[in-house]
């Protein structure tokens, strides 16, 4: 660890490069975390890394069977196969609701490292998202091979190559938004440890609030209002438009609710920053 | 010389005692609490301080030993120094690469092996992948675990798992070392070459800040110590000098855990009881601190519901409350004791107790002779302290003394230099005249 103490006189000239080594030596620690997060995920499983596609795939199947067998009536327009919104939807809010999960343990469950090494903390939540969204790639990839194999594939507008190059615009918004929440619940986990089970709840209803498995009602009821005004509603709806038809629907409300998920980004990080001197002593 | 790399500068940290609302039922009842007495002053949680007015500067190729009694702040001191927490008030400078090893092996992770902790590890102190790739055969070699590189850590000895994380944390190549009691741990020669790693680093310019109990590695490494007691710094001064004073806290703090009755106190058990164990010195008087080579007493308060006619008493001696180094036995001595509902004391002379100076512990147990069943065996507590203005190395100290023969064509008087090397095999009465005799008397 480099530590420059905030209060010492620095010298200026060697900062550029100090500065550069400190944040490479901060993502080497990222990744390596990271790392270790998913070989242990992965090591001690029998499917391994089938679990990034079989959780979305099998909820899939679930709800595929409740909207064909159980009589629901879809209120909004899908533009697509309901497995195919359904799947890609289901990768996306994935990602979200297991690095948030993630988040929210990552400082209480890495205990011994919080109270006997430094290093910058921001660490525990970010290794936390990085790792669902290297699950979120394995489930996309599959899921492009699934639709592209399949019949539906040619009846409808599907345009993968374009939906590839613009993936990682569309995923870079929704991965700000949840590292941003992540750092709140993380030290909201580490002060008062009833957070993760309100935050599992909270996961569970905004499944069917954000426009997951359930298209956007077309009427003015409040259940509309919510999902409309919810911002991962946009955030989930412009990542199914990009992987399946190649481009971003609603283009002027994603710029806004990226620009709104940079913000939430910035302000649970500088909360983060602030509170990060106490976590050694409160966890 | 070089500028200090670690300042710490009147630092105090305060720590809140008793517990803070963790849940957010008891944040939201607290918030209701202070919104309906608004106005009213809340009471400030109480809070104690863990270092009060701490300062000391440390340059490269120091090093620097902190040493106390238990919860004297020596690890809040190491952890102000890693950043890990921040002073209340005051400063703390630290420049250059840090690596602290206030816990051995940290950051492992259980399911991973060897080979990936090593890197996991090396990330965490702060170690790019390259920099530990070029090292991993020094740190493999240095832990002594070739074989089980590639096995999870999980299913590692704790002094494999010691070894490792030791080598790693050694092997940082860092500006500042922080090292906090790990080398309890580890065998005898694991602990020396540990020893002679830290030696080295601090030779090539290292800034090392140990803390430990073990006072012989302290002034075996450190050019400087930092005694503190309860928070507060008794002195910054040379490690000899500081045991003394580490001696005279240690003490203190064996007043303030047991006010009452200096020494041993057992857990009321129902039927027999040891009601205390008090430590005299040659003037009789109670006390913790008894002089190094001077006659003691340990008298045993006993008393039980039950009577006991026929019982074995014994009084074991440690210095960390595992190794018994002194065993006192009345069964082995050929006495029985009896132990009636009166209370019954019990006194040990000890004219003279070969150990070196330090903090000591000890127990009791107590057998009934009849059945052999064993009534009581209490926990090790605070015995006493052996005083000892300096401190060699070594755990006994035996009555001894040199013998050296002159060389053979009898011109060389020196035969035994001032260094004191000894002959092996030498005959073992000194004729007058012919040897040049050291005799080491025990101070």
């Amino acid at each position: 660890m480099n530590r420059i103490p905030a209060l010492s006189g620095t010298t200026s000239h060697p900062f550029r490069s100090k500065a550069r080594a400190r944040a490479a030596r901060f993502l080497h620690l990222l990744f390596t975390l990271t790392a270790r997060d998913l070989k242990v995920r992965y090591k001690q499983s029998l499917l391994g890394v089938l679990w990034a596609v079989l959780v979305p795939l099998s909820m899939m199947l679930v709800f595929a069977a409740i909207v064909s067998r159980g009589g629901v009536t879809l209120r909004g327009d899908l533009g697509m196969p309901y497995p195919v919104y359904a799947y890609v939807g289901l990768t996306a809010w994935g990602f979200f609701s297991s690095s948030l999960s993630a988040c929210a343990t990552s400082l209480t469950a890495n205990r011994t490292l919080v109270t006997k090494v430094y290093f910058p903390r921001e660490a525990f939540p970010l290794s936390a998202v990085l790792g669902p969204l290297v699950d979120w790639s394995i489930a996309v990839a599959v899921g492009f091979l699934l639709i592209t194999f399949t019949d539906p594939a040619t009846q409808w507008n599907y345009r993968p190559g374009a939906g590839l190059l613009l993936l990682p615009v569309v995923i870079a918004p929704l991965a700000a938004l949840t590292a941003g929440l992540g750092m709140i619940v993380a030290m909201g986990q580490l002060f008062y440890r009833d957070v993760k089970p309100v935050l599992s709840v909270a996961l569970q209803l905004g499944l069917f609030v954000s426009g997951v498995v359930f298209p956007v009602p077309r009427d003015d009821s409040w259940i509309a209002c919510l999902m409309r005004a919810n911002p991962l509603t946009v955030l989930v709806g412009a990542h199914r438009t990009c992987m399946v038809e190649g481009r971003i629907a609603a283009p002027s409300s994603f710029v806004v609710v990226s620009a709104f998920s940079v913000g939430a980004l910035w302000l649970g990080w500088l909360a983060f920053r602030k509170a990060a001197h106490r976590f050694a002593e409160c966890i | 010389m070089d500028a200090p790399v670690v300042q710490f500068e009147q630092v105090s940290k305060r720590f809140r005692r008793g517990q803070a609302h963790d849940s957010l039922g008891g944040a939201a009842a607290w918030l209701w609490k202070r919104l309906r007495r608004r106005g009213r002053e809340e009471r400030e949680p109480t809070r104690f301080d863990a270092l009060h007015d701490v300062s000391f500067q440390v340059r490269p190729g120091e090093a620097l030993g902190i040493i106390g009694p238990n919860g004297a702040g020596k690890s809040t001191a190491l952890k102000l120094l890693a950043g890990i927490l921040r002073p209340d008030e005051g400063r703390v400078f630290v420049r250059g690469r840090v690596a602290a090893l206030i816990e051995v092996g940290a950051g492992f992770h259980g399911e991973l092996t060897g080979r990936e902790n090593v890197y996991l590890h090396g990330a965490i102190l702060g170690m790019s992948r390259g920099e530990v790739r070029s090292r991993f055969d020094a740190i493999v070699a240095f832990a002594g675990i070739e074989d089980f590189i590639d096995t999870p850590v999980k299913r590692y000895s704790s002094g494999m798992y010691a070894r490792l994380g030791f080598s790693i944390a050694a092997h940082v190549e860092p500006n500042v070392l922080l090292v906090d009691e790990v080398l309890s741990v580890g065998d005898a020669a694991f602990r020396l070459r540990c020893m002679q790693r830290m030696r080295e680093l601090v030779e090539g310019g290292v800034a090392l800040i140990f803390v430990t109990h073990q006072l012989d590695q302290m002034q075996a490494i450190c050019s400087s110590a930092l005694v503190l007691e309860r928070g507060r710094a008794l002195a910054l001064t040379h490690p000899r000098s500081a045991l003394a004073l580490y001696y005279q806290a240690v003490q203190r703090g064996a007043l303030v855990r047991s006010p009452d009755v200096p020494g041993i106190k057992t857990p009321p058990s129902p039927e027999v009881r040891v009601n205390s164990v008090i430590f005299r010195d040659s003037q009789n008087q109670a006390t913790h601190q008894i002089p190094h080579n001077a006659p003691m007493t340990a008298a045993i308060s006993l008393s039980a519901t039950r009577p006991v006619p026929n019982a074995i008493v014994e009084l074991n001696i440690s210095n960390n409350g595992r190794d018994v180094l002194a065993s006192f036995n009345t069964g082995r001595d050929g006495h029985a004791v009896s132990i009636d509902r009166h209370q019954s004391e019990l006194k040990l002379f000890i004219d003279s107790l070969p150990l070196a100076g330090g903090e000591y512990v000890c127990n009791v147990r107590i057998w009934n002779g009849d059945t052999l069943a064993v009534e009581v065996d209490t926990p090790f507590l605070a015995g006493f302290v052996m005083d000892m203005p300096q401190r060699p190395t070594g755990m006994v100290q035996v009555a001894h003394a040199w013998i050296c023969r002159p060389g053979e064509n009898g011109t060389s008087k020196a035969g035994l230099s001032n260094r004191g090397r000894g002959l092996p095999g030498e005959p073992a009465l000194p004729q007058s005249g012919e040897y040049l005799a050291v005799e080491a008397g025990l101070s």
